[in-house]
């Protein structure tokens, strides 16, 4: 068997050598297509919805995008943890940072200990 | 004559058989087969104009693509793309030459890793896509993807574990693929064990469904809402690059099924290597003809309703199959 260092040395390799190929046949396809191309105005502008719009609009926050999904998704589950810890009483947070240290004991104590590690 | 050729074993590998070669010989036969069972099950012909029953029309599409023009749009990165498209088809190439499938493997203990991680690639590459151009629809389609990424990602990986950690622990194959390929049939013998199979091959089969971004959860793309989600800014040799990882996505996770929770050439172990490649052969087209079918069956999901059947379903099923395998 193989060391695991040499398996990523042949796969990166492997990527390697196939992206040069790949790559050298976009460029050859930009080469061959290049006669044909006629450049115009109409053929870059961003369209939506039929209409041609500007960057500023075509541009959408990803981030928003991406963590509204998530908000969504799990909006019940957020809710119901604010409703039952989140309460805003100092005291109720003391007491769950308290049961997690606990919890994280006994994982430890059932694990061996931090020396076994 | 043997060893004079030996450095050159490789570059033959990487670019004939297993790769690249043979890898489009393999996506251009898989994608009609696919069209062709696809357009059967919607009561259509499907491809049957170009080549014998229409087998090479997907040839054709690629070569038609692949000499239209390159159009980038106004800010778009015009080499960007197709850099990162052809380092994912790379990485895929490289899973291959990690397979049983290669006269010679590349495998080590714990190249599991190594070999989920190239799997990633194509998936971050064509997130990537829709955020290189500034399109709306582009933006929504990657975010889309990004958020089903975090769900099935999660389960393809949890599902594609349990066979490697049960032959690790009963077989002493050492975490790797290739050596739990060849001897993933031995896990169906014992029943407990083909239970834990069963439940890893299913949300394997639901989770790959979704990599491949096909019915129900061709959310990204999703042509009615968002035209083609990431891809909508993209033409010519860059959408011929973007339709063959996809396709090579296919054959590369349908092959990890055949091999991983179907045992590969079993039955046919000690047979000779042709009828061991007959058995995978259609094995594969067992797995292409279920993810085929599962598209043709159902609709659309809206991307809550896909990530919660993930979450509320999928993990733990996955999950639950996993540390069952550690611990039985």
């Amino acid at each position: 068997m193989m060391d695991l260092l040499l398996v990523i040395v042949l796969t990166s390799l492997a990527m390697v050598i196939t992206s040069l190929v790949a790559y050298g046949l976009y460029l050859y396809s930009l080469s061959a297509t290049k006669s044909i191309a006629k450049p115009t105005k109409e053929k870059t502008m961003i369209y939506a919805c039929g209409e041609d719009i500007d960057e500023k609009t075509a541009t959408v926050s990803d981030v928003n995008l991406y963590v509204t999904i998530w908000n969504e998704i799990f909006k019940p589950l957020y809710d119901m943890l604010r409703k039952r810890i989140h309460t805003g009483i100092l005291n109720d947070w003391f007491f769950w940072m308290f049961l997690l240290l606990i919890i994280a004991y006994i994982v430890i104590v059932l694990l061996g200990g931090v020396g076994s590690v | 004559m043997y060893e004079t050729l030996r450095p050159l074993i490789p570059i033959f590998e990487v670019l004939i058989y297993p790769g690249i070669v043979f890898s489009f010989i393999v996506v251009i036969f898989t994608q009609w087969y696919r069209r062709k069972l696809y357009a059967r099950m919607q009561n259509r012909v499907g491809p049957w104009i170009t080549g014998p029953k229409g087998l090479l029309q997907p040839l054709a599409d690629y070569v038609k693509l692949f000499f239209k023009e390159d159009i980038v749009v106004i800010r778009g990165h015009l080499k960007l793309p197709a850099f990162l498209l052809a380092l994912s088809i790379g990485a895929l190439i490289a899973v291959l030459l990690m397979l049983p499938i290669s006269p010679f493997p590349i495998y080590a203990g714990f190249d599991i890793i190594v070999a989920i991680y190239l799997l990633v690639w194509p998936t971050l590459t064509l997130a990537a896509l829709g955020f290189l151009t500034p399109s709306p629809y582009g933006a929504t389609g990657s975010s889309r993807l990004l958020s089903l990424t975090l769900a099935y990602e999660v389960v393809y990986l949890l599902s594609v574990l349990v066979p490697v950690v049960l032959a690790s622990r009963y077989l002493g194959t050492a975490y790797s693929l290739y050596l739990t390929s060849v001897t993933s049939w031995r896990l169906w013998t014992h029943p407990v064990l083909a239970v834990l199979m069963i439940i890893a091959l299913f949300t394997a089969i639901i989770s790959l469904q979704c990599k491949l971004m096909d019915k129900p959860f061709d959310i990204p793309d999703a042509e009615q809402e968002i035209v083609a989600g990431p891809f909508t800014e993209y033409s010519g040799p860059k959408l011929a690059f973007i339709i063959f990882i996809h396709d090579m996505e296919q054959y590369v996770n349908a092959l990890i099924i055949t091999y991983l929770f179907l045992g590969g050439p079993a039955p046919l172990v000690n047979a000779p290597v042709w009828a061991q490649a007959i058995v995978v052969a259609v094995k594969y087209l067992i797995v292409v003809l279920v993810l085929t079918w599962i598209k043709a069956m159902v609709a659309r999901l809206r991307i809550d309703q896909a990530i919660k059947l993930f979450w509320k379903y999928m993990v733990p099923l996955s999950l639950f199959a996993l540390i069952f395998a550690s611990l039985v």
